[in-house]
Parts: C-alpha cells; structure tokens; sequence
C-alpha cells in the first residue's frame, strides 16, 4: 500500500507559488486549483495530499508529523527555530528582515530602544548581538503603525518592496536577514519516506536552479 | 499471566517488556532517588535538553530539583567497577509548551571497559527495543568523531560550528554559503556528509571515500565493526547511516544513535557514547547508553482490539443474574460490559 505524503502549504500568494513548482515537479493536485473552501485536496494517484495552514502554523504541523514536508517563509523559521530539517531554498517570496523607522529618528543610548514586531524572538537575537538594550512591543499586525503613533521607536519587519514604509513615511536601516520560502520536512517523516523526499528535493533544487539562473 | 497484562497501556507494557529484556542482558535494575541536589545539573546544564530545571528548597534548606534527567544521577553513582550495567524505569521532569511534565523514559547504561563488544550489544539492544514493537522501525546511527574529523579537516575554526549546525539541518543551502571559499571538492565531501542516507552498508562504503585524517579512519573502523556485529546477529535489522546527526560534543563522542517507529512522528529511542560526560564528571572508563521515549507510545495503535460481550438488562432485571451472566462471560475471557435499556453502560 502506497503511504500518503501529506504537505503543509501556507494560506495565500507563497502558497500558491509553491504549489506551482511542486506540481511542476510531478506531484500535481489538479482540484486544488479549484474555487473552494476545502482544506484538503488528495492526487490518490500520486499518494499526496496537500492541506492550506496560516504561515506560522507550517512549522508545527510538521515538526508534530500532521504533515511530512511543509512550506515555509525562513522569516517563520528564523523565528520559531522548530526542530525539523530545512531541505531547498525554493527562490520565492524573497524579501528581508529589516530594522525601520520615521526618517528624522536619531538613536538615544540612554533610553531603551522600543521596537515593535511580529518577531520578537527575531528581534531580540539581532539586538542582543549588537549589544543594544531593548524594550520589545508584540504586535500581530500593521506594524508600521506603531512608531507613527508613538508606540515604539522603531520596527523590525518584512519588508517585499518598501511601499507600505514609504507611504507611511518610514525608512528601512538595516537589513536582519534575507528571506525566502524553504521546503521543509518532519525528521522521522524523511527517513520513512527518503526516497521520495529525496526525488522531490533533487528536482526542486533543479527546478529552481534552472530559474535562478534563467532570471 | 499474559490475561493480567492486556488491561496494560501500551507505554506500560513496553516497560515490563523493556526492563525484562535487559535484564536478561546484564542490565541490574538502577533505582533512582526522587530528588537530586541542583547542583549536579546546574554544572552540566548543556548535557540535559533543557535548562529549564524544577527546584525547590529541602527541609535542610538545600536547593533540590527534581530530576529532569537519569543518565547524570547513574554515571555520579558508579564507584569504578571494571563494567556497570545497569537500567531504568523512571520519571524525569521536563518543561514542554504547556509547563512542567512528567515524561516516562526506560533505558539502560554501560559504564566502563566498554569495548566494540559491549557497543555492539548496547546497539543490538536498542534495535530490539525498537522491534519489540511490531512496527516498521529504523535505527539510524553516526560516528560523531567522523562528521567532526571531516569538518575540523576542512572548515576554518571560527565556522565550524555554524557548519555543523548547517550540516544538522540538512540544510544545503547555507552549506554552500559558508563554503563559498572552500574549494569544490571540499564542499561536496561536506554535501555528502549532510544528504546523504541509506542502509549502513551502503553508506559505509561512501564514507571510505570521505576518509581524510587518521582519527576518521578510526572512527569509520569502529563505525563498520559495530554495524558488522550487530547485523550478523539481526539481519534483519534496518540499520541505516546519516552522518548529519549531531549532538553535543562536549558531552558526547563515538557513536551516537536515534531509533523511530513508523507513525510516530518524534525520535523514541536516543542515546550514544559519552565518555567526554564521564571525563567531565571525573570518572575512568568509557560509556555508552540509551533511552526510550515510552510517552510516545501512548498514542501508538499497536493494541489489539479485544472482544466484548455486552449484557442488556432494564430496571426489572435481578442484579443477581445480570452480575452472574457478567461473571461467567469474564471467567471465559472476554471483556464484558452491561448496558441499562435508556440508561448507562459499564
């Protein structure tokens, strides 16, 4: 009996995006294309079963084994560190991790530095190594808002274009990290299924490859 | 006997099952105390999982905690015997995300002259540990000197160990990166040691060709030599390779080991060779062990499905009879249940 391989695709553009190069690969999924509201689409042809989860949530699907392979921005990795193996940098979703803030704003080293974030883990890794003392402010949405209205001082966000900073009159500083889509799998799911984990990444690495070259 | 066992858990039974294997290989029954002082764990905190500990402060007024691991109370309690073999049944206290648990672990530990011998029989004893179960499993192994030989060999000091780390992960990618300045061939050996997985056979054989210093031969030697004697008394056994298993080397050396049951999605079975734990904690001779995650289990489908009778019975029924008719369906070996017409079961 075929076993099913079960992927944690994430909600939204990214997700369809991978589901493009995993279909290109040969593990095609024709009725997830259709206008439903279903989680969960199965190829019993192909023995795999694809699910849509928020983002954040890839990780814990498959660190737990609910999923064998997942999808997932290294933004979310960077930030949940969870214990799985991290097999191909898939190319998409590029943007960065970025320190931001109002234009005119001048560092003070006597105040603590208030930052605010959807990754405060991120966030105060990257402050701790450079020595900075900080006050971080958690917040699940817009962001960009928080140092407009006086919340905090600066941001640590992702930042795709820089549009959103622009209109609000903020600007980026540093860069944390580069972010990307990786494919990720379960550790006792790989070695169960290495031999189709490995034909999947062999041909993601390539497919991907090719199209980092071809850009 | 075996009727008394079936009202067990799965966990419960593995441990009876677990403890009577290794007895029956040597291993003495080791009983834990409760509590141990904080200071143990507090001067070898890297070696536990987790330095979360759960303390409390003793009648005496010494900091006490509660033991979140076995491995550190045995190897303190040797006296240096030529060989101490023993294992346990125990409860270690460990945080998760929802606070402090309870997690059930059942393991064994040999302490001393240990020799390929005695690492092939801890090894033999983990596979059975494994199979005991019926289920589809594997028992991946790695020698932690021959991925560290083969890094140290190659990669500057100040990038061993985000290597490593990479290498951990299986993540190629930054594998590459921080190869950038490495010649080519260099970054492949290293591309091996982290993608590759297979049956121990196979891979002992690619690893020849990754041999660079002495001290891997050695390790490649020790590796194949154990593999050798454990196969040529389980052949059966699914003994695979992966060399991207990585584990802390200040504590740990030599061979390392993860056990896994189909459909249970975490490793069940972990241990290795820690000698460099014994030299830390001042201690002569080698060592070697494991544990099993029997929590794990819980969940697992393995336990049969039992027949039950079910006897039906209304509010005019003689509880004499109905008591009787569940009494002789018992005394012939199935469950039984009594179930009210409109009301209650059990």
């Amino acid at each position: 009996m075929k076993n099913w391989l079960n992927i944690a695709l994430p909600k939204g553009r990214l997700g369809e995006k991978a589901y493009n190069i995993l279909e290109e690969i040969g593990y095609e999924c024709p009725q997830i294309r259709d206008d439903s509201r279903r989680l969960i689409f199965e190829n019993p042809e192909k023995g795999v079963r694809y699910f849509w989860v928020k983002p954040s949530d890839v990780t814990i699907y498959v660190e737990r084994g609910s999923a064998d392979l997942g999808i997932v921005g290294s933004d979310i990795l960077q930030e949940y560190r969870p214990d799985v193996y991290e097999l191909v940098d898939l190319g998409i979703g590029r943007c960065r991790m970025m320190t931001a803030g109002p234009q005119d704003f001048v560092q003070d080293p006597a105040f603590r530095l208030r930052v605010a974030t959807k990754f405060p883990h991120t966030a105060a890794r990257y402050f701790a190594g450079i020595g900075r003392d900080i006050d971080i402010i958690r917040l699940n949405g817009s962001i960009e808002l928080a140092p407009l209205l006086g919340l905090s001082d600066i941001i640590v966000d992702i930042v795709e274009t820089g549009r959103t900073l622009k209109e609000n009159g903020l600007i980026t500083y540093e860069t944390i990290s580069d972010v990307s889509a990786r494919l990720i799998a379960n550790r006792v799911s790989y070695k169960f299924a290495y031999e189709e984990v490995n034909r999947i990444v062999q041909a993601a690495q390539q497919l991907c490859g090719q199209k980092e070259t071809g850009r | 006997m075996e009727e008394y066992l079936r009202g067990l858990r799965q966990d419960e039974l593995s441990a009876l099952k677990l403890r009577e294997m290794y007895r029956r290989y040597g291993y003495i029954p080791y009983r834990m105390r409760q509590f141990e002082e904080y200071e143990l764990y507090l001067q070898n905190r890297n070696f536990l999982r987790s330095d979360r500990i759960l303390t409390f402060t003793d009648t005496d007024g010494s900091l006490r905690a509660m033991k979140p691991d076995i491995t550190l109370s045995i190897v303190r309690s040797c006296s240096g015997d030529p060989l101490y073999k023993v294992s346990y049944s125990e409860t270690v206290i460990r945080p998760d995300d929802s606070g402090f648990r309870e997690i059930r672990q059942t393991g064994l530990e040999c302490i001393g002259e240990v020799d390929i011998l005695r690492q092939s029989e801890v090894v033999l004893l983990a596979w059975q540990s494994l199979s005991l179960s019926g289920q589809e499993c594997i028992l991946d192994l790695s020698h932690l000197g021959f991925t560290r030989e083969l890094v140290d060999s190659l990669v500057l000091e100040d990038m061993r160990r985000k290597v490593m780390k990479a290498i951990g992960a299986k993540n190629t990618g930054l594998l590459k990166k921080y190869g950038a300045e490495l010649p080519e061939e260099d970054v492949q050996l290293l591309m091996k040691a982290t993608e590759l997985y297979g049956r121990a056979e196979d891979m002992l054989e690619v690893m020849q060709g990754m041999i660079r210093t002495p001290a891997a031969e050695e390790a490649y030697r020790e590796l194949a030599d154990t593999v050798k004697a454990v196969k040529s008394v389980v052949p059966e056994a699914v003994l695979n390779i992966d060399l991207s298993m990585i584990d802390d080397l200040n504590y740990y050396n030599g061979l390392i080991f993860r056990g896994m049951l189909k459909g249970i999605p975490q490793v069940i079975l972990s241990g290795g060779r820690y000698d460099n734990l014994l030299k830390r904690m001042n201690k002569p001779g080698r060592a070697i062990g494991f544990a099993v995650y029997l929590d794990l289990l819980e969940r697992s489908e393995m336990a049969e499905n039992e027949p039950v009778k079910t006897v039906s019975y209304t509010e005019d029924s003689d509880p004499a009879e109905i008591l009787k008719q569940l009494k002789d369906l018992y005394d012939e070996g199935f469950t039984v249940q009594a179930v009210c017409d409109g009301g209650a079961q059990g």
